[in-house]
């Protein structure tokens, strides 16, 4: 089955028919089927390891299928070296190069394609792409002389003024400081909506797949697990898998009682609901229920609040996070174990702070429960 | 700085000052100094036979540096791509052929092409209708001494270029590749010039090895004579302060080159490293 992104998309820029790549014993892709439609941003988002880099290089070219088809826009490409496809990379580490400097790396790609190309056509785009990425002006740089943030924008400019069909970015972001970052995300976002072109982006780092693209396709061991918007990856995971690695979550293990209800092992029975397009587990088989940490309320002993929950719970906070916009509490509670809170600064206004070893109470909704099968 | 470093030093530098000292000697002998002058070098610089040496010699160290710079690049791509037990086996011969003496070497060169022309020689003898009667003939000079420089030069240039090809980033092969560039244009726009330090370096390396070498062209080069053998006959005959211009000459020479060398060699790597430094901070 393939998973469509969009659904009445003309040609797909991109399409994987059960593509498998192993090495050696290895299954760094297995058996893939996905359809990326024109001028959307997907990332791959998955932990290290799980195929993510080997599944770009395969739309690169560095890479061939052991088995299933890679389709350009329609075409087959297996077989198909790097130089002959309509694509173009930003690599981890940029692999800019050092002998050149910044308008002869941007300029390369063109120089390839159109050997005759005038000087002045050729300074004019450089020009061009150069201010695309703000950094007018650097075309007499050496590499050496940049900043990673600034070798980052050549590196994006290198491949985007070949204007590709598509723009391949394996985990651009991973080598800059966190400001440098968020503000690089921003750009890549703007960036693409001005040139139009689809952006596939692999990362380990679910913040930069959630705030930059359209869609997320979740991989695990070689694997699509999950793809949808980012909202449908955080609010409606298909698995305690994505739930767990699209943003945090508590798991309290259990059995189900059918009817959208687990029996906890402490014997409490928790009621909530299954991921939309989810079955609920049958009764009596193994399920696990999944709670976002910051959909729990949290309140101190005996004020009202958490306890006007649909379940609730008294426990011990044992640990306490401050992250600024939000606090984080580690509150153990005997029936579930250690439990993760998060409580936000406009909820701490009505309140307060918790300290270590108090007495607490957390609560919440029916609506904030998902039940998974446990498999 | 202790007493002891010091003689090191004085033992191993002061001879060296001294042939530069006595090529200035006025006098007649090589250690009867005389005062200053400068007329030995002009002596030096106009006896036919040393400038033939030093020509001789400078076109064999030229055209050896040349072939095994050529050969031994393509030799260090070609193993490159190897692995396993191959690509260890033939690293290991080529560190084989770096260690083995110089004597060694000369002698068995010696031997296979004697050997070689001895086989070779009456097949050649068929042609000398075409020759006016007189055959070519095989035999020891500026051919055999070039090829015995340029194979045992080629395996310090794949040594050099091995290193300099093992830190070299893949990712800008795949990145040129990515550009649309052809394997081809990729390598001579990306892989050579890459290289090209460490390549040049290897070219020096093995000039200044050629034109300095005297054990194997003693044996080799038959009846002509480069610079080094020429010193050794000559000195045979008394020393000169002549002998002291030429020590000097070459020394300057072979700093030269050797410095130059030495500044290709680092040259790229260091640009490499400053670019990677600063990867986290914009400005
Ligand atoms: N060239 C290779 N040779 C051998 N194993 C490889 C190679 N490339 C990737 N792998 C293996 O394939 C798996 C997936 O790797 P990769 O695609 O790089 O994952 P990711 O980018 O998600 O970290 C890993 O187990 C890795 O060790
Ligand atoms: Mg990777």
């Amino acid at each position: 089955m393939t998973d469509d992104i969009k659904n009445g998309a003309e040609t797909a820029d991109i399409e994987f028919r059960g593509v498998s790549r192993h090495f050696g014993d290895v299954i760094a892709v297995n058996n893939v089927d996905i359809s990326i439609p024109r001028g959307g941003f997907v990332s791959f988002l998955g932990p290290s390891g799980c195929g993510k880099t080997t599944f770009l290089r395969m739309i690169a070219g560095f890479e061939q299928p052991d088995s299933g088809d890679v389709l350009l826009r329609g075409e087959s490409v297996v077989g198909v070296p790097a130089f002959k496809r309509p694509v173009n990379m930003v690599f981890q580490h940029y692999a800019l190069f050092p002998h050149l400097n910044v308008a002869d790396n941007i300029g390369y790609g063109i120089k390839q394609v159109n050997r005759k190309i005038s000087k002045k056509e050729l300074a004019t785009r450089v020009g061009e792409t150069l201010e695309m990425v703000r950094l007018p002006g650097f075309q007499e740089r050496n590499i050496w002389e940049m900043s990673g943030g600034q070798q980052q924008r050549v590196a994006l400019a290198r491949a985007l003024i070949n204007r590709p069909n598509v723009l391949l970015l394996d985990e651009p972001l991973a080598a800059l400081d966190r400001k440098l970052r968020r503000d690089m995300q921003i750009e890549l976002q703007n960036l693409q909506r001005e040139v139009g072109i689809t952006f596939v982006l692999v990362t380990h780092d679910q913040e930069e797949a959630l705030s930059m693209s359209d869609t997320v396709c979740l991989m695990k061991e070689g694997r699509i697990v999950q793809t949808g918007s980012p909202q449908d990856l955080y609010k409606e995971p298909l698995s305690p898998y994505v739930a767990d690695f699209v943003g945090k979550s508590n798991f309290f293990k259990g059995i189900s009682e059918g009817a959208g209800a687990v029996k906890l092992t402490c014997g409490r029975i928790v009621e909530g609901r299954a991921p939309l397009t989810v079955e609920l587990p049958p009764k009596s088989s193994a399920a696990v229920v999944c709670v976002r940490p910051e959909m729990i309320h949290i309140a101190a002993e005996g004020n009202k609040g958490a306890s006007e929950h649909a379940m609730y719970f008294t426990g011990n906070i044992v640990n306490r996070i401050f992250l600024g916009e939000n606090t984080e509490y580690v509150v153990r509670i005997d029936e579930l174990g250690d439990v993760l809170v998060m409580s936000s600064r406009l909820s701490e206004a009505s309140t307060g702070t918790f300290e270590p070893n108090q007495s607490v109470t957390i609560g919440w909704d029916k609506d904030a429960t998902l039940i998974f099968a446990d498999t | 700085m202790k007493i002891y470093a010091i003689f090191v030093y004085a033992f191993l530098y002061l001879p060296i000052a001294l042939v530069i000292f006595f090529s200035f000697n006025a006098g007649n002998y090589a250690l009867d100094f005389q005062g200053f002058s400068t007329r030995w070098y002009a002596k030096a610089l106009t006896n036919p036979f040393i400038m033939d040496a030093l020509w001789f010699s400078v076109k064999v160290a030229a055209l050896s540096a040349v072939m095994s710079t050529v050969f031994g690049t393509m030799a260090a791509l070609a193993l490159q791509r190897l692995s396993g037990w191959k690509r260890t086996f033939y690293d290991a011969l080529i560190y084989v052929s770096i260690m083995v003496p110089g004597i060694v070497i000369a002698i068995a060169t010696l031997i296979a092409l004697v050997t070689v022309f001895k086989f070779l020689n009456p097949f050649l003898e068929v042609l000398a209708p075409l020759f006016d009667g007189q055959a070519p003939k095989l035999s020891l000079g500026f051919v055999s001494l070039v090829a015995a420089h340029s194979l045992f030069t080629m395996s310090l240039v794949v040594v050099i270029v091995r290193a300099r090809l093992s830190g070299m980033d893949r990712t800008l092969i795949e990145a040129s590749e990515d550009l649309y560039a052809s394997p081809f244009r990729t390598f001579v726009q990306v892989t050579l010039p890459q290289l090209m330090p460490g390549i040049l370096a290897a070219f020096l390396l093995s000039f200044t090895f050629s034109f300095d070498d005297f054990i194997i062209s003693f044996f080799v080069a038959g009846p002509n004579t480069t610079l080094p053998v020429y010193i050794f006959s000559s000195i045979r005959r008394g020393i000169t302060p002549e002998v002291n211009v030429i020590g000097t000459v070459v020394l300057v020479g072979s700093l030269i080159l050797l410095f130059s060398a030495q500044f290709l060699s680092t040259m790229g790597k260091g640009k490499k490293r400053s670019a990677s430094k600063d990867d986290s901070d914009d400005s």
